[in-house]
């Protein structure tokens, strides 16, 4: 039986999965470390204005448009929108929802945020069913898809969307007038016996599936979620998307899902072929196979494609997280958690890398908490010889309840290390 | 005052000691000159030539530095830094008096080439590393000798603090379970595992949160924040046998001997402990001698103590059986399927002198009761304890365990007892007595428990339940001659020669359902303000029949006659059932890498209802009754984490519960051998409810890696009972009392305790800890003393403070002092308080003279100060030597018991209007060489596989 169902997988694999580059050979555990200056030629810091009305403090999303810089805080439950050079435009919340994601829609000039009615919890089970049975087309009662506006003439319209049925279950993304919604488990309201992970919906209808997997029992999608990390690119069309356990990123393009990167791990850090395919007996055999693969990279996440570099972070069963750049020209992996901090980072503790995940033309973006600043500070002033006029003023000035500073990072150009 | 200033010395002496011995440093900056960039996070291990062993270790800052200081001076030492992709790099250096500071500046290491094997392989291992959210101990990096178990590695790692009483705490937080490959180890006791396992048998130590998601998806609670520790052994030693055997013999025909063998492997765990002792040792006997004769017991940091305290002389002799076995390969211990078994025989001759004094307030007189007793008794006891856990899900329990004892008692006892009204002697009298009883217990209890958890099911099947049974049954045959002599009553004498055959059997059953789906049920998908609702029910039944036949011997037939009044059948049902609704509430605000708090609501709002029939031979026994009312309780916890600072944890909740009073004391059956205490009963007694608060509060630090860990807790509670059952005391000249019930208002109590414990260390091997607490108590009881009112007053204190400094593998010391008083007042006569003291001052010394000999002496000093202002002072002196041979594996001891010879047991007792003084015999100074054998043997006979090989660059 897992030999045959392996062998169906393999064939479904080959069907829907597009062509793929080259394969590239890295050993994560032996990625290079380097100066920052070798990665990044400049940096310069941005606070964000701090009142009451403005104040957030636990970011979980942050996003960056051509004007502006959004946070989702999921403490105030609140979306806080400030301009490039940091001050606070507009606080979005709404009444009785809980706001779970922001994506900056370019097309639009808008934010599409989604959230979940507070006085509703719907257990996964009974989200399948009504997936699979309910004759219902809108499920705005339960969850809510919002564009709000950000053009100045717009004044932070809101514009409620529908939300289709496959949106009752994980998070749902907006792609080009559709939206992208992931199926990760076992469903048995499904009559079909092969389902499909990724699915581009348009009123209520699979238009596109992707990603297909047996929707039967004993299975991993039967113990637990498949999880998926899904990043924009600089195109409303074009998302990178990775699977657990898959280590290749794929570009899902308007008509299309290619693999843009196709990592190869060393075997100790991949987890087996035949996991995904294996029929477990209960869950302790799923778990105790899980723990013989703890050091596998479960999945990749913080992607980010800018100039010849790729970003991405990954995440192993361990729980173990680590943060890399790879230099697509020379195919040099570099770990950030090797990177030393120098004056072209102003001195700046290396643990920003963990949050570095938006873009626009020019740089690459991240944040530093005011308390961690604050900790900097005497080695900045010590180290750096000529801190611009700005910078001093703004350690002079600050306060350990300030708002997140953004940290702007612009890339060498060159191609090779110095 | 003495102790205080000892305790200050103590504290004091380890900073002196230390301040006074010279160490080096070393730093550098480690870089990829290539490259030219630092190296962040490099392991940089220094190393003593001699022996390899690590002496300090660091990772590299975010600018490639390091600072290793506390490095020994005159030593041969190497340094050896490694990075991941990098050529191992090693320096020898040497530092002097002269020299205690070295600067190897600019460290350059090499990038390896693409696939380069180690041509040289050096073997460099991280003691301690995070791997995601699990802190990981690598046993290879404690360099100890051949017979280190893991608790002599655990000491040595920073953080963790290794207490006098075995809790092993992380960041002042417990390790709350302790498993091996993710399985308990033999009971899970902690020491079990860390003082037998051995060091060289691991290969790591993970410690993590274990986190609840059953609990997390539930209510979004917290994850558990006490920590566990799983032991995962190296693959070649999955399997392994020790144990110990031991014997010894004393002056004054003392004796001990005991076994102990323990099996391990994959999926089962077998262990047979046996022993005999006539030392009064019960600690460590039976099921805890798995605990007690651990590999590393005898040289465990503390140990010692008073020793020998109980009442009476006892010979004790045992036999245990433990099987575990797991039916599934699985190390995750949060997954399981296994079941086990537990046999046990004991069986025990104890012998107990007891004199006992009682002075009683009554009115404006005191009565003292003074009584000389002896009892010999014999028990035979056989039990097996049958268990089987499963959880396949994180949300699903099955839990089902069954006690079977069966147990045969006999027993003898002789007493004399005069009654004195002031100085004057009103009656005295004599009792004998023998019965011998043999009963048979059979318990069972099961949990169930299915949440969706996060798994693909209906929340609506959500539920819980626990249920439970029981038979019991006992046959009691006994004997009494008891007479009674009064120098005051017309009928001056008075005796008994009564023969008791009582038959007891019991049944119960018991059952619970919560059904947590029914919010779900009724709301469906609606949160309904996301307070969870669950219906709970809750039934039980009891049933106990008694039957007591009972004969008087007739001095004028010379035969016995049987007691029409004493022979009866009794049976009595209760029927207790509590519907109810609970209803909670939680908050909860979590700001990442600051802070997070949760608190909890909940209600419930629970009937209870009560049935209870009587059937008796004895016509006025023959009532039912039946009792309703409304017992809610509710409840409030709280967390908060500071991260990496502090953790709060709170509970308060208060509830109320119902007790009617039981046929015997509403309609007793008075025995008229019960000389001096005769109860009146009072058919007339109504249920008496009960209500309670209590409070608890508990902080610890939660700083990682610091040299000072702090935990502190108090726990306040306060109760009050409505129509309590209290009684009206006449007492007669002859000094005998028939206690009339009654219901009162009024009776309260309050109590509560603080505790703290701080850890300071000193550095890598020298701990100093100090732990304190202070519990007080009050109760308020109203009652009568011959009609006139009179409530009671009773206050309790307890002080306690106990300092330990430890040289890990070298010397302890622990001081103790406790102080404790106890003071009761009565109203209504004079006023009149009864007070008695307590002071115990307690120091304990143990001495590593070298790995194979240590030396213990510990000195227990008593002062008991009774009622009546006499003061009993005792000093017990014991003293040890251990040596330790063949490896380790062979153990002598001798040991000296009471070198001063002034063992007693006192017990003082105030209470309502009496004060008691209770001497009993105990062991007497002895002394004892003990002879132990601790077979042991990890992993199978196959050599290991030969190390890779290792050559040193310098």
């Amino acid at each position: 039986m897992k030999k045959l169902i392996w062998s169906c997988c393999m064939v479904i694999a080959v069907l829907y999965a597009p062509a793929q580059d080259n394969p590239l050979y890295l050993n994560p555990e032996n990625a290079l470390g380097a100066k920052a200056a070798v990665l990044f030629s400049d940096a310069e810091l941005v606070p964000l204005e701090t009142t009451k009305a403005s104040y957030f403090s636990n970011i979980v999303d942050f996003l960056v448009t051509p004007n502006h810089y959004i946070f989702l805080d999921n403490v105030a439950n609140a979306v806080f929108i400030f301009d490039k050079q940091g001050r606070f435009l507009h606080k979005y919340k709404k009444k009785k929802y809980e706001l779970h994601s922001i994506q900056y829609i370019r097309s639009e000039n808008a934010v599409f945020i989604t959230g979940q009615n507070k006085n509703y919890t719907i257990p996964e089970l009974k989200a399948q069913q009504m997936m699979a049975k309910s004759t219902k087309t809108d499920f705005t009662k339960y969850k809510s898809f919002d564009l709000l506006y950000l053009n100045p003439e717009s004044r932070y319209k809101i514009k409620s969307l529908h939300v289709p049925r496959q949106a009752l279950i994980n998070a749902a993304y907006y792609f080009n007038g559709s939206y992208i919604t992931i199926n990760n488990r076992y469903n048995k309201y499904l009559n079909d016996t092969v389902a499909y992970h990724l699915n581009i919906v348009d009123n209520n209808k699979v238009t596109r599936p992707y990603f297909p997997f047996f929707n039967i029992t004993r299975l991993p999608s039967f113990y637990e979620p498949v999880y998926f990390a899904i990043d924009n690119t600089t195109s409303d069309t074009n998302f990178f998307i990775q699977k657990q356990f898959d280590n290749t990123v794929y570009k899902l393009t308007a008509d299309s899902l290619i693999a843009q990167y196709r990592f190869v791990f060393p075997a100790d850090q991949t987890m087996q072929n035949d996991f995904q395919t294996t029929l477990f007996k209960d869950n302790i055999d799923y778990n105790t196979a899980k723990n013989k693969n703890n050091k596998a990279v479960s999945g990749l996440y913080n992607m980010l494609e800018h100039q010849h570099y790729f970003f991405f972070s990954t995440y192993a069963l361990s729980s173990a997280r680590k943060n890399f750049i790879f230099n697509t020209i020379d195919k040099k992996l570099y770990d950030l958690g090797k990177v030393t901090s120098d004056s072209t980072m102003l001195f700046l503790p290396t643990k920003i890398f963990s949050t570095m995940s938006e873009r626009d033309a020019d740089y690459v973006y991240t944040r530093i908490s005011a308390a961690d600043l604050i900790k900097e500070k005497e080695k900045m002033l010590q180290k750096n010889q000529a801190l611009p006029q700005n910078i001093q003023q703004l350690l002079a000035r600050i306060d350990k309840f300030d708002n997140a500073i953004i940290v702007k990072l612009k890339v060498q150009t060159l191609t090779s290390a110095k | 005052m003495k102790i205080t200033t000892f305790i200050g010395l103590l504290l004091i002496l380890p900073y002196w000691a230390f301040t006074q011995k010279n160490t080096g440093s070393i730093k550098g900056v480690i870089y990829d000159t290539v490259n030219d960039y630092a190296l962040q996070s490099a392991s940089v291990s220094v190393f003593k030539q001699a022996d390899s062993s690590i002496v300090e270790f660091q990772l590299s800052n975010t600018m490639g530095e390091f600072e290793i200081r506390n490095l020994p001076i005159k030593a041969n030492l190497y340094m050896v830094i490694t990075h991941a992709g990098y050529r191992t790099l090693v320096k020898s250096f040497l530092l002097d008096s002269l020299t205690t500071i070295h600067d190897f500046k600019k460290l350059s290491m090499l990038q390896k080439a693409e696939n380069e094997l180690e041509e040289v392989v050096i073997k460099v291992i991280q003691p301690v590393r995070m791997n995601g959210d699990t802190l990981e101990i690598n046993p290879e990096a404690f360099k100890l000798d051949s017979g280190a178990v893991v608790e002599d590695m655990l000491m040595r790692v920073p953080g963790l603090t290794v207490w006098g009483d075995g809790t092993i705490t992380m960041n002042g937080k417990p390790l709350d379970k302790v498993f091996v490959n993710g399985k308990p180890f033999f009971g899970g006791a902690t020491q079990t595992a860390t003082q037998n396992l051995p060091k060289n048998a691991i290969e790591k130590i993970q410690i993590y949160q274990e986190k609840d998601y059953s609990k997390l998806k539930q209510s979004d609670e917290k994850p558990d924040s006490l920590y566990t520790m799983n032991i995962k052994l190296k693959e070649d030693k999955n399997k392994g046998i020790f144990g110990k055997v031991g014997a010894g013999y004393g002056t004054d025909d003392r004796y001990t001997g005991d076994g102990v063998m323990q099996f391990y492997n994959k999926r089962t765990q077998a262990g047979i402990a046996t022993g005999i002792n006539n030392i009064n040792k019960e600690e460590g006997t039976g099921e805890n001698a798995f605990l007690a004769s651990t590999f590393k017991n005898s040289f465990m940091i503390f140990w010692g103590g008073r020793g020998g305290a109980s009442s009476g002389i006892t010979r004790r002799t045992y036999a245990n059986l433990k099987v575990q076995h797991s039916f599934t390969d699985s190390d995750n211990s949060q997954f399981y399927n296994r079941i086990t078994n537990d046999y046990g025989h004991l069986n025990t001759v104890k012998n107990v002198n007891t004199h006992t004094t009682n002075v009683i307030n009554i009115d404006n007189y005191k009565q003292s009761n003074i009584t000389e007793s002896n009892n010999v008794s014999k028990n035979t006891s056989n039990s097996i304890k049958l268990l089987y856990e499963n959880r396949k899900q994180y949300g699903n329990f099955v839990n089902i365990s069954a006690n079977y004892t069966n147990s045969y008692n006999t027993s003898n006892d002789q007493s004399s007892t005069i009654a004195l009204r002031n100085e004057t002697a009103t009656s005295n009298s004599f009792n004998t007595s023998s019965s011998a009883t043999a009963s048979n217990n059979l318990n069972f209890f099961g949990f169930m428990q299915s949440n969706n958890a996060g798994q693909l099911k209906d929340p609506r099947n959500n539920f819980m339940i626990h249920f439970g049974g029981g038979y019991n049954n006992s046959r009691s045959n006994s004997n009494t001659v008891s007479r009674f002599v009064s120098f005051i009553d017309t009928i001056p004498s008075d005796l008994i020669n009564r023969r008791y055959l009582i038959t007891n059997t019991g049944y119960n059953a018991n059952i619970s359902f919560n059904y947590d789906g029914f919010k779900n049920l009724i709301f469906g998908i609606y949160n309904f303000f996301n307070i969870d609702m669950s219906l709970q029910n809750e039934l039980s039944i009891n049933r106990n029949e008694m039957n007591a036949v009972v004969n008087d011997f007739d001095t004028l037939t010379g035969g016995y006659m049987q007691n029409e009044l004493l022979t009866n059948k009794n049976a009595v049902t209760d029927f207790n059932y509590w519907p109810g609704l609970r209803l909670s509430k939680s908050f909860n605000k979590s700001v990442w890498e600051k802070y997070n708090y949760w608190v909890n609501f909940s209600a419930e709002l629970k009937q209870q209802f009560l049935s209870q029939k009587n059937e008796s031979s004895i016509h006025f026994r023959n009532i039912d009754r039946s009792f309703s009312t409304f017992t809610p309780s509710v409840s409030i916890s709280f967390s908060y984490s500071k991260v990496r600072l502090f953790d709060i944890r709170s509970n308060i909740w208060a509830n109320s519960g119902l007790r009617p009073p039981g046929i015997d004391q509403l309609y007793p059956i008075v025995d008229s051998t019960n000389r001096y205490n005769i109860t009146a009963g009072n058919p007339n007694l109504k249920a008496s409810v009960s209500r309670s608060i209590s409070w608890d509060f508990r902080i610890n630090s939660s700083k990682p890696n610091v040299k000072n860990n702090y935990t502190a807790s108090f726990n306040i509670n306060v109760n009050n009972t409505a129509n309590a059952i209290s009684d009206n005391l006449v007492y007669d000249s002859s000094g005998r009392s028939i206690r009339y019930l009654i219901n009162v208002n009024g009776q309260k109590g309050g109590g509560g305790n603080f505790s703290t414990r701080f850890s300071r260390k000193l550095n890598k091997l020298n701990t100093l800890s100090i732990d304190t607490r202070t519990s007080f108590n009050t109760s308020i009881r109203p009652g009568f003393i011959n009609y006139a009112n009179a409530t009671f007053t009773n206050n309790s204190v307890s002080n306690n403070i106990n300092a330990t400094y430890s040289l890990t593998d070298k010397f302890n010391i622990m001081l103790g002092q406790t102080i404790s008083n106890n003071r009761n007042k009565q109203k209504g006569n004079d006023n009149a308080a009864s007070l008695i003291r307590n002071y115990t001052t307690s120091g304990n010394i143990n001495y590593f003279a070298t790995k194979k000999l240590s030396l213990n002496t510990s000195v227990n000093y008593q002062n008991n100060i009774a009622a009546n202002g006499s003061s009993v002072k005792v000093n017990i002196w014991n003293a040890n030597a251990t040596y330790r041979f063949m490896q380790q594996k062979a153990e002598i001891r001798l040991s000296a018991f009471d070198l001063l010879r002034q063992n007693q047991n006192i017990t003082n007792f105030v209470r309502e209007n009496w004060a008691a003084t209770t001497i009993t015999n105990g062991l007497q100074q002895y002394y004892m060489i003990t002879f132990s054998f601790y077979p042991r043997k990890f992993g199978s006979n196959r050599p290991a596989p030969p190390p890779p090989p290792v050559m040193m660059v310098y």
